[in-house]
């Protein structure tokens, strides 16, 4: 052997190692498993999870042998009251069923969409997931990652608990992709001691009252109104109020499709927001702001108005007891989508998601949600949490209810929907948080607004 | 020795020096083995599967994709925000360069020299070089903030004037991602430098300042002239580090905002994967930075160093 | 200081040494610009977080450890650093392992393809981690890999390979060639000249390379957070998971970090001498 024989052997081993890494599918069509086929029938719970059946060993065991379900979610046991609940309602399931296990497994909320899909990917997703209707997670059924739960209602014995607005909001072409668990509710709090002292007699109803609302609040020596400028918060407000705007119909199409340039209610819904930003109504700096200095700002009692949600109704401080009253958002003009100040409030906040690995092992999952959404938990939830229940009755103790709560489930508003949730395709929808936030920039025309809308749909 | 002899002995030393040479050369391979196998599978591997990755339309790691040739390539170069990233790619990479390296090797020639204290200064310097993502994020975030420390200072000492909102201001939002890379990178270069120059022989600054040179002249016309090659590696090394590093930072801070102000090539290949979820789209802007990058280096190298490689 | 002066004193001008206090001016602002931020991240973990936003830069009122312990509960932090240590540890080795010995190939057997398989490692620096996050990942999967602890430990050894092979390559050329023809004269075989001859002089670059790498793996995120679960979650993934959903206890996250940063402190300063040897060495011939 010599040398040039000895080092070409070695290349073409190098070069087969490259392939290797190289040659990886780029795509699930090459794995076994393929997406779910269309559904044109939603009774066929049958046909479906055979399709869909896992190809790794975690198949149901027969009965007598121990079962694992694999649980994930964002609610961790300590950092989050939520967690807390969760982690008792398995604590139990495990003592009365001593041949299951489950196991929770913690992911941030932002990762929770690539963890899941790359699990799904190496076909090794976890069986059930905890998590919202929101981005990527509205493509799961269509895609596979989860089976529909439609007839499972009925087979456990949960017909009837749940609202109809909860099931539908889950519910994409007839399907339900998931049980509903959380919903919220997302008035805005005024500082009525702040209202009084810049002499504004009542809640605001419309832009026009905001407007002076907020140059009274200023001029005795506050902060108006208060938002994230730069994340979700101040998406999420812009959002709903473009919304109420727009009128469903036409906030389904152009959020759909673009086109807002040429649309004549969403220039002038742009305009008047500019103007409107212009003439101070939002706290200073708001494009800097975040979630939590947002509510550092109101809790300090330096703004007079917050977009607050019900998560946040438990951190109220003590200062501010009984100072605060609760309202919708105030009515753009010419809103085409409601009729008096408005919300968004859905039960999309969290559902209880069944994978495709979950659906070999139904029997289990079954007894599992059974147990999951009995009266008592979900009234625990209600009482530790403030979070606003799916169900159609539930008995509670309203006693230890944050009063802010208790004052929003009274609140007589119109419901809106959040248009990116609700229309916007899967790829556009983290992009409409970068439009929100340049809105607030000052400096920013409506054309540039308009345009760069338009620009997410090229 | 005599002809005879040597004649005699070559056949059989001939013999043995090339089976030496032989087992020499399978030595080689053997050694060098386990590393390439490793790293061919584990990087190259995949960078290879980049370039076919972006010739994908694949819109989300559980749906399929379609192969599209260079349809990816043709909307990258009409693409808006690409441009805006490459214009801000350049900035950062000009500011970064020109601030850190000058301002680095001063200091690490000022630390060569030993002067007292010289010990704390480089560990106290290299501490940037040694925080996580997020720990620099929650420093960064403390520091811009609208009711942050810089803004609370400013206020304290009365220059309201002075205090932006820095993330969100389109004529800050820039600057405030490459100061972060400044901070951190002008003392991890000067330790880097104060290495280097330490090897330089005292003799010849003594004997430059025999003939009057200044404490300038010693820095650029002494020690940077001999260090030219090493300064050419540091020059790569700190281009690539922009150029790959630039998205964790922006992600943390600022997320490409406000409008595409503050959008870097590298945060701009990782919204589009992660946020977006074109897939194959984001392997695109990989593939023309891993080209930038190969253009950079060489362009570097061929101006410090006349060489290849090292 | 003084006798520093007499000796310095024609480096940094005349008499009123200018450029010496022009220096230090610089180096020490410099300095403080590093240290109040992280005296800033140190001192929050003692506070709440209405003194935190209150006033950022005084001192904590009473330095109690309660957030330390808070954090710890959390989320588990020394078994979170007990994995870190781990998989970093395993990574090191595995990367100094198959790194020494392509180092001592590449810089002393002579072969036609030495300078090749050295611009082969360089090539690393070139990759986007980004670009080849999703690649990888598949890699995984498709061997079946996925969620175990080594082929984390792989990636990281192959991500680390580029500097380690190219700093120890360029310190072993230092290494005075005698040495070795006269152990290979006196009958010595390659493992001993690697073990008696190469590795202790190249101690400095080894222990660079070592550190260096140890920070770099031990502060990685993206690629932990998606080749591994909940069983083996290092320390930078657990440290995001101290923001709860809705409100944050930034103390907590300060602690979290102070903890996550003691480690890597610990080990530079003990390496401190030998790192700037090792840059020494390796670092001007690039």
């Amino acid at each position: 052997m010599n040398k040039t024989k000895l080092s070409s052997i070695w290349i073409i081993l190098i070069l087969a190692a490259l392939l290797l890494g190289a040659c990886t599918p780029a795509s699930p069509t090459a794995n076994p498993v393929a997406p779910t086929q269309p559904q044109d029938q939603p009774a066929t719970a049958d046909t479906q999870a055979p399709a869909a059946a896992p190809t790794q060993p975690s198949a149901e065991q027969p009965s007598g042998e121990r079962v694992t379900l694999n649980l994930i979610s964002n609610w961790d046991a300590g950092s989050d009251p939520k967690g807390k609940v969760l982690q008792t309602i398995a604590q139990d399931f495990m003592a009365a069923n001593p041949d299951v296990e489950i196991k929770i497994e913690i992911v941030p909320d932002t990762d929770m969409a690539t963890k899941v899909e790359t699990s799904f990917l190496a076909q090794q997703e976890p069986d059930i997931i905890l998590h919202n209707w929101l981005g990527p997670s509205k493509d799961w059924l269509a895609d596979g990652v989860v089976v529909p739960l439609t007839p499972y209602i009925k087979e456990w014995g949960l017909e009837g608990k749940f609202k109809e607005s909860a099931l539908s909001d889950f519910s994409v072409d007839g399907e339900l992709a998931a049980l509903p668990i959380e919903g919220f509710n997302w008035p805005i709090w005024y500082n009525m001691d702040i209202l009084e002292k810049a002499g504004v007699a009542a809640i605001p109803t419309t832009w026009d009252e905001l407007t002076d609302a907020a140059q009274k609040i200023r001029a005795a020596g506050f902060q108006p109104f208060v938002i994230g400028g730069k994340d979700w918060t101040g998406g999420d407000w812009f959002l709903t109020v473009i919304t109420a705007a727009l009128g469903n119909e036409q906030a389904a199409d152009l959020f759909a499709n673009g086109g807002f340039s040429q649309n004549a209610d969403a220039k002038a819904f742009v305009e008047a927001f500019v103007k409107m930003r212009d003439a101070g109504v939002f706290a200073d700096n708001v494009e800097g702001l975040e979630f939590e200095s947002m509510n550092a700002m109101f809790f300090e009692g330096k703004a007079g108005m917050v977009h607050g949600g019900s998560w946040s109704y438990a951190e109220l401080p003590k200062e501010l007891d009984g100072k605060v009253q609760l309202g919708g958002i105030p009515l753009p003009p010419n809103a085409k989508g409601a009729t008096k100040p408005f919300w968004y409030s859905s039960f999309e906040a969290k559902g209880f998601w069944v994978t495709r690995n979950g659906s070999a092992k139904l029997d289990t999952i079954q007894k599992f949600a059974q147990f999951f959404f009995q009266d008592k938990y979900m009234a625990s939830f209600v009482e530790q949490t403030a979070m606003v229940h799916p169900f159609t009755n539930l008995e509670y103790d309203a006693s230890v209810l944050s009063p802010l709560f208790v004052q929003s489930l009274a609140l007589d508003v119109d419901t809106v929907e959040h248009a990116s949730v609700a229309w916007a395709p899967t790829n556009v929808f983290d992009a409409w948080y970068d439009v929100t936030a340049n809105a607030f920039v000052p400096g920013t025309s409506a054309e540039d607004i308009l345009k760069a809308m338009d620009d997410l749909y090229q | 020795m005599s002809v005879a002899a040597k004649t005699s002995t070559t056949r059989s030393a001939r013999a043995s020096r090339s089976r030496l040479a032989l087992r020499r050369q399978v030595t080689f391979w053997l050694m060098i083995a386990p590393a390439v196998l490793l790293f061919s599978v584990i990087m190259i591997g995949p960078l290879i599967n980049m370039f076919r990755v972006s010739t994908l339309d694949w819109r989300g790691i559980v749906k399929p994709s379609t192969f599209v040739g260079l349809k990816n390539y043709l909307r990258l170069f009409q693409d808006v925000h690409f441009y805006r990233a490459l214009a801000n790619t350049g900035i950062h990479l000009a500011v970064t360069t020109l601030v850190v390296l000058p301002v680095s090797f001063m200091l690490g020639f000022f630390l060569s020299q030993r002067p007292a204290g010289y010990r704390f200064l480089r560990t106290v310097f290299f501490i940037p070089g040694m925080l996580s993502a997020p720990a620099l994020a929650m420093i960064f975030l403390g520091l811009y903030l609208p009711d942050g420390i810089i803004n609370h200072y400013l206020r304290l000492i009365g220059l309201d004037n002075l205090v932006h909102v820095w993330l969100a201001d389109r004529g800050t939002a820039l600057g405030a991602v490459i100061a972060v890379d400044l901070w951190g990178g002008i003392g991890w270069y000067t330790v880097l430098f104060f290495a280097s120059l330490s090897n330089v022989s005292k003799e010849l600054y003594e004997a430059a300042q025999i003939d009057g040179a200044s404490y300038w002249t010693l820095i650029w016309r002494i020690a940077f002239p001999i260090s030219i090659d090493f300064f050419g590696v540091m020059v790569v090394l700190l281009f690539l580090w922009v150029l790959m590093g630039s998205a964790q930072n922006v992600l943390l801070l600022t997320g490409g905002g406000p409008g595409d102000s503050s959008l870097t090539l590298g945060f701009y290949l990782y919204r589009q994967a992660f946020a977006n979820r074109f897939l194959g789209y984001s392997q695109t802007i990989g593939v023309f930075i891993f080209a930038v990058g190969i253009l950079g280096t060489l362009l570097v190298r061929r101006i410090t160093r006349p060489r290849f490689i090292s | 200081m003084a006798t520093f002066l007499r000796s310095n004193n024609r480096i940094f001008g005349g008499r009123r040494q200018t450029s010496l206090w022009v220096n230090y001016a610089v180096a020490g602002f410099y300095a403080l610009l590093i240290l109040v931020p992280i005296y800033y991240v140190f001192i929050s973990s003692f506070k709440s977080n209405q003194q935190i936003f209150a006033a950022p830069l005084r001192l904590p009122e009473v330095w109690d450890l309660v957030k330390y312990f808070e954090a710890q509960q959390r989320v588990n932090l020394l078994r979170a650093m007990g994995v870190s240590f781990y998989i970093t540890i395993a990574s090191e080795i595995l990367t100094l392992l198959a790194g020494f010995l392509a180092a001592y190939a590449i810089a002393r057997i002579p072969n036609r393809f030495a300078r090749w398989v050295e611009t082969f490692f360089s090539m690393g620096f070139l990759i986007p981690a980004f670009a080849i996050l999703v690649p990888v990942f598949l890699l995984a999967a498709r061997t079946q890999l996925l969620y175990k602890p080594i082929f984390l430990i792989g990636f990281y050894s192959a991500a680390r390979l580029s500097l380690t092979v190219i700093l120890l390559a360029s310190t072993m050329r230092e290494i005075p060639r005698e040495l070795e023809e006269s152990a290979v004269c006196d009958g010595a075989n390659i493992f001993h000249v690697l073990r008696h001859i190469i590795f202790p002089l190249s101690r400095t670059g080894i222990a660079t390379v070592m550190v260096l790498n140890f920070i770099e793996i031990w502060n990685e995120y993206l690629f932990a957070l998606i080749l591994l679960n909940q069983e083996t979650r290092t320390l930078q993934l657990v440290i995001p998971l101290l923001r709860a959903e809705r409100v944050s206890d930034y103390s907590i996250i300060a602690a979290g970090l102070v903890i996550a940063v003691i480690p890597v402190v610990l080990i530079f300063v003990l390496f401190q001498e030998r790192i700037m040897q090792g840059l020494y060495s390796g670092g001007v011939k690039g």
